[in-house]
């Protein structure tokens, strides 16, 4: 299913950059926002509960997780028809425990988050000066860490649930995913800076996924 | 449960992580771009808005060790113990500063700083029981600067020294056990759980920066910055980081 979806992608992504014709120059942004990670609301991981026995009865998901998300983007155009994109992300997740027996409610743990966006732009609004608008779409690998703890569950003579056995964990995952993104960029007098601000939006392929949603960041361009 | 403690824990990649490789190539990248003669056109009045990126070292334990002659360790730390002396961390940073003239600049900083730190070397984990294992100490500082640029001469750049107060939050989220002693008067670890922390403290920040300008609207340089916290903290960051600053 991955290899497929890759190919399509790719097949789409030159086929549309060889159609397009874009700025001409660099343009570099940077910034820095907030992030929301939806993946357990849309996804839940025990739907119609349908859960095993040995889990707490008010055990949730955290819903919504927000977290903070900094970035890097490189727009260049590769030759007269091709416009790349290269883009880096960071992002860090503090998400609540939602451990089977609720041993650690109220506690947080923490993810990070690092992704290589590759991938093409197209701009809107070409003929203004002041405003630009940058629609793109990439191909993002990253790779997630998290730190938890957890435990195994025993069962004592009365029937009785009970942790034995705490430990910590860390955990790395590497995927990729789809990203699509769209910047607004107000350019100052002298068209080379600009301020803006950049949405993007996340979302992993897979079943059993980790990390979905969207990010907004407020942005500063430095055009060559 | 006594026989979670193991002896013995490796030595931590501390200091030497692959964040100051990074921003060391970064600094040396940075060196060969072609830099303008300094003019005084670019000091007028308006925003201007840069983004810092570099190494945060915290160096509390090193300057205030938790141990020492006045505060001598609690018996049920093993002897061998010895917190991690330097935190280093990727600290990135956009500054948004309104120049009032040619000398005088007021600004605001946020951004954030993320440790990944060794559990056997932090103080949660005396006995090393998540031997190998990390966790995220992550610290938000948000500062105030009144800043004064000193011009070197037409090709020298320029020197920026600023101070303020600092508003630093901080939150991690590391695992504990509680030590008990036993009967016999032995130590042993009955159970693990979770720490998630969440403050805030206030302390001043002093900040020395070099840069040239490329052009009227884009500089460069590198940025010192050193922050002290009050109610005995004393100097607890180091930032040295990078920076380009963009003129609107």
């Amino acid at each position: 299913m991955k290899k497929i979806l890759l190919v399509v992608v790719l097949l789409s992504f030159f086929s549309y950059c060889y159609s397009q014709s874009t700025i001409t120059k660099n343009q570099f942004s940077v910034g820095l926002g907030f992030a929301r990670d939806y993946n357990n609301a849309w996804f839940p991981r025990f739907k119609n509960s349908s859960m095993p026995e040995e889990y707490a009865d008010n055990w949730v998901d955290d819903q919504l997780i927000e977290g903070r998300m900094l970035f890097f983007s490189w727009y260049f155009k590769l030759n007269d028809k091709l416009p790349l994109k290269i883009e880096y992300f960071r992002g860090e997740f503090r998400e609540q425990y939602s451990d089977p027996l609720m041993l650690f409610a109220e506690s947080k743990f923490d993810k990070l988050y690092n992704a290589i966006v590759i991938g093409s732009f197209t701009e809107l609004l070409k003929k203004h000066k002041k405003h630009q608008v940058l629609v793109d779409y990439g191909l993002n690998f990253y790779r997630i860490f998290n730190t938890i703890a957890s435990y195994e569950i025993d069962v004592d003579e009365e029937g009785l649930f009970f942790p034995v056995n705490p430990y910590v964990e860390n955990s790395y995952e590497l995927n990729f995913t789809l990203n699509l993104g769209i910047q607004y960029n107000f350019f100052a007098k002298n068209e080379k800076v600009a301020i803006g601000i950049k949405v993007s939006a996340f979302q992993q392929l897979d079943y059993h996924q980790n990390f979905s949603g969207w990010t907004v960041s407020p942005s500063i361009s430095y055009a060559l | 449960m006594i026989n979670f403690i193991q002896a013995g824990r490796p030595s931590s990649s501390g200091i030497f992580s692959p964040v100051i490789y990074a921003v060391a190539i970064a600094l040396i990248l940075l060196c060969p771009i072609v830099l303008k003669a300094q003019t005084e056109a670019n000091l007028t009045k308006g925003l201007e808005i840069a983004f810092e990126s570099g190494i945060h070292l915290d160096v509390q334990e090193l300057i205030d060790p938790s141990y020492d002659e006045d505060n001598p360790k609690p018996a049920f730390i093993p002897d061998d113990f010895e917190p991690q002396k330097v935190l280093a961390g990727w600290s990135n940073r956009l500054k948004i500063s309104y120049r009032l003239n040619a000398k005088w600049s007021l600004a605001t900083r946020i951004g954030y700083t993320t440790f990944k730190r060794s559990y056997e070397k932090s103080n949660t984990d005396i006995y090393g029981i998540f031997e190998g294992k990390k966790y995220v100490e992550r610290h938000y500082p948000l500062d105030f600067l009144i800043e004064r640029r000193f011009v070197l001469g037409e090709e020298g750049g320029f020197l920026n020294v600023a101070i303020g107060p600092i508003f630093r939050f901080f939150d991690d989220s590391s695992y504990d056990y509680g030590i008990t002693q036993d009967a016999n008067g032995d130590y042993y670890v009955p159970g693990v759980f979770p720490t998630s922390r969440n403050f805030a403290d206030m302390g001043v920040s002093y900040n020395l920066a070099y840069g040239q300008y490329v052009n009227d609207f884009l500089e460069v340089g590198g940025n010192l910055n050193v922050y002290t916290l009050f109610y005995g903290y004393g100097l607890e960051s180091v930032i040295i980081a990078p920076y380009i600053n963009l003129k609107f």
